[in-house]
């Protein structure tokens, strides 16, 4: 598969995240370590209603476990874990509640 | 079909680091279980038992000063001081001519056919010249006591200031020559090893020469292509020679060729502490010799010495390598 | 050097960082996920490392399969603790701890790799260069009578080699491992969507892996295990003096450690260069130079002291570990949240805890009386 074309299909499957749950924030942290990525994730999350969907943008593997153990153990609901190319991967999470 | 592959590759790779850790583990433990070479060293456990018994035969023979042997002495054994083994000339202590250490070890009852156990007071030189001495004139079971009588005391026993009863033997010299090298084969062997070309793929040099001295005395002036290892180091703080293992860590250290079929010559000034690397070296298993002249007659005799100026890269200043953090 | 030191080293040095990778080991995390989200899942992993090397060590050296004396850590008080807080608090900022630092640069974190030569860089200028006063100010030792090492062993007044140090050994190492399985085999071995190895092979792993760390590099004359603070300023002196007898088995060990962590993330799809953003630059690179500074003051960072040097219950490395502790908990409350939020989140949760131990006891109590109407 192809950069673009795996782009795309990201793209639509955003667009039918969205339309199933209303809205999605998005939450780039490529580059940091330790612990940003999962400190702006919290504070992301915080700002959500609930019912809301966050997908987090990162490529550090450590935050790829601690995330969404961190999220179950508040209630979230992680959606997804994926990999979204090389290094990279891509967390969907939807607020408890709502 | 290329996820399977990776698959394999992580499992290959996963298995060889496994393997290899097991390699290092079971290594580790072989290296730290090395035993000494045989039949040279005895502890004071192993000689207490074996005086026990009576029947075993066992001269032994207590390398301090008469005044200090007197005043209490290991029970049976009989004195023979360093100053009686060797000759003092223009170059201080060397080993006497056979025929008069025959007569010396003859009156302290040594033959060839009983055993011999030699100790001195820990300081350990006294008894590995003596020790030297017997088997370079061809005795073969001499073994040191590890730990002087400060170890024999330490495992409790006991001392007595009754003089042994000694009968006088012959002791009949089979002089072994390959033990002692003297100056010209030496300086020859030595020189000749300095004129061979670099990139010639030639044997290497059959003679290592080992200095027995300080890293301080080792940098003041040292035999050319001659290794530090000095004495200290291949003893415990207690006087007994470190475990085997370690005494190869430190030949190791100094670069010594631990090779049977290459032959290290140790010296020291005099050739005392040269006399405690010989047992060390000896206790790898290694051919060792000992120059007996020593820097003393290496110096009279006008041939050339080598000066350190900064320390050699990791040759003998171990104690400037010190760790200051782990 | 010979090259078994080498050979040697580099095999454990590259299971090492091959398993802190797969493992995601760091004991930055491990202490701040205890107290920030609450998840125990690095400690106990890090626990268990600790402990599988204590027992397996202590056990070698009483059944006298491992003669040598190792070289404990000396214990300087001062220098241990505040050694131990400033390296706590530059991990924070470096964003991982020694271990962890070298495995991300393994990973291609080139974020870490700079704090990673700020590290190396403190250690020289604390222990050669310019700072080599405060170094030589606060590194004293108590004076001690017995002239034994300074392990928990000898405060206790247990002689060397004796049963009572085993048995203590034995205790504490069991303690420790019996915390570790026993709360995290509650929750589970695998967790969902861990990409990483369980933190139950992790800690095993680590620990064996230390184990052989303790074995090949005492054979090589190098009386001590895995380090990784003396190793890297190993490096640095060999490149500023050009004296190869700085490098020793440790160096080689570090060198492994790096190139085993990249491997492990490549062949996992986690190997890229990646770029922090560039604020963060600046306070990797600041974060590098404070455990530097504060891992060669005491003596050891979080693997020196904080894994290795527990394995003979260093006294020095228990107190330099616990301020480490501290060091970082303090840095993180002051970078990510009030602190006064974080205690009483904390104090919340130690009272809902006493609560939740009193109630049934008052259910059943209230069933009784149910029961009885």
């Amino acid at each position: 598969m192809s950069r673009v074309e795996a782009k795309s299909e990201a793209l639509k499957e955003l667009q039918e995240l969205q339309e199933k749950a209303g809205k999605v924030h998005t939450l780039d942290v490529r580059g940091e370590i330790c612990p940003y990525p999962l400190t702006e994730t919290k504070k992301a999350m915080a700002r959500l209603e609930p019912g809301e969907v966050l997908e987090v943008l990162l490529d550090y593997p450590l935050s790829l476990e601690t995330i969404p153990r961190w999220a179950e153990g508040q209630g979230h609901k992680v959606l997804k874990v994926e990999e979204r190319g090389p290094a990279e991967w891509r967390i969907v999470l939807k607020k408890s509640g709502g | 079909m290329e996820l399977t592959r990776r698959a394999l590759l992580r499992r290959g790779i996963e298995a060889g680091l496994a393997l290899g850790l097991l390699g290092v583990l079971g290594h580790g433990l072989y290296a730290l279980n090395r035993p000494y070479a045989r039949g040279l060293l005895a502890s004071a456990a192993e000689l207490r038992g074996l005086l026990a018994d009576g029947d075993a035969g066992i001269r032994v023979l207590d390398a301090r000063p008469l005044l200090q042997y007197r005043r209490g002495h290991l029970p049976g054994a009989a004195n023979v001081w360093d100053g009686d083994l060797n000759v003092w000339t223009d170059v201080p202590r060397r080993l006497a001519p056979a025929p008069q250490l025959a007569e010396v070890l003859g009156r302290a009852g040594v033959s060839r056919e009983r055993p011999v156990v030699v100790y001195d007071g820990g300081e350990g030189v006294w008894a590995a010249r003596l020790l030297w001495a017997l088997r370079y004139l061809g005795h073969p079971d001499v073994r040191l006591l590890d730990g002087g009588l400060a170890a024999w005391r330490a495992a409790g026993g006991a001392l007595t200031t009754e003089p042994p009863r000694v009968e006088p033997t012959t002791f009949e010299p089979r002089v072994r020559p390959e033990l002692l090298v003297e100056f010209d084969e030496l300086r020859a062997a030595l020189e000749a090893e300095a004129d061979v070309d670099v990139d010639a793929d030639d044997k290497p040099a059959p003679l290592v020469p080992v200095d027995a001295r300080t890293p301080r005395e080792y940098a003041e002036g040292h035999l050319p292509g001659a290794l530090p290892l000095p004495a200290d180091a291949l003893l415990r703080r207690d006087g007994r020679f470190r475990p085997a293992w370690l005494l190869k860590v430190e030949a190791e250290r100094a670069g010594v060729p631990l090779d049977p079929a290459r032959k290290a010559v140790v010296y020291s000034n005099t050739g005392l502490r040269a006399a405690l690397a010989y047992v060390g070296l000896s206790l790898l298993g290694l051919d060792v010799a000992l120059y007996d002249g020593g820097l003393a007659e290496w110096k009279a005799r006008g041939a050339p010495l080598v000066r350190v100026r900064a320390a050699p890269a990791g040759a003998g200043v171990v104690e400037e390598h010190r760790s200051t953090c782990w | 050097m010979n090259a078994w030191a080498v050979v040697s080293g580099l095999i454990v040095g590259l299971a090492f960082g091959y398993a802190l990778q797969r493992g995601r080991f760091c004991v930055n995390t491990a202490f701040r996920d205890v107290v920030f989200i609450r998840d125990g899942t690095l400690l106990r992993t890090w626990a268990l490392a600790v402990a599988v090397q204590l027992l397996g060590l202590q056990l070698l050296m009483h059944t006298g399969l491992f003669p040598a004396e190792p070289d404990v850590p000396p214990l300087w008080p001062a220098a241990n603790a505040l050694g131990g807080f400033v390296f706590g608090m530059g991990m924070v900022l470096a964003g991982g701890c020694a271990s962890g630092t070298c495995y991300r640069v393994g990973e291609g974190m080139l974020g870490s790799l700079l704090a990673l030569l700020g590290f190396g860089l403190m250690t020289v200028v604390v222990d050669r260069g310019a700072l080599l006063p405060v170094q030589e100010a606060l590194r004293w030792s108590p004076s001690s009578s017995s002239g034994e090492a300074p392990t928990l062993a000898a405060l206790l007044g247990l002689s060397g080699g004796s049963a009572g140090q085993l048995l203590l050994a034995l205790g504490v190492g069991g303690l420790v491992l019996l915390w570790a399985l026993w709360t995290g085999l509650r929750r589970g071995v695998r967790a969902p969507h861990q990409r990483g190895w369980p933190w139950l092979l992790t800690g095993v792993a680590l620990g064996l892996i230390g184990l052989a760390a303790w074995v090949g590099s005492t054979a090589t004359g190098r009386a001590y295990g895995l380090s990784i603070t003396g190793p890297i300023r190993s490096w640095f002196l060999w490149l500023v003096t050009g004296d190869a007898g700085w490098l020793d088995w440790g160096s080689w060990a570090l060198v492994g450690l790096i190139a085993g962590a990249f491997v492990a993330a490549r062949l996992h799809g986690e190997a890229k260069l990646r770029v922090p953003p560039p604020g963060r630059t600046l306070q990797a690179l600041g974060g590098g130079l404070l455990m530097g500074f504060g891992a060669q003051l005491a003596g050891g960072c979080n693997i020196g002291h904080g894994f290795t040097g527990l394995a003979v219950l260093s006294l020095g490395s228990l107190l330099t570990t616990v301020m480490i502790v501290l060091g970082a908990w303090t840095a993180s409350a002051l970078l990510f949240g009030a602190p006064g939020e974080r205690l009483a989140a904390l104090w919340e949760r130690l009272t809902a805890q006493a609560r939740r131990l009193a109630q049934p006891q008052a259910q059943t109590q209230a069933q009784q009386e149910e029961g009885s109407r």
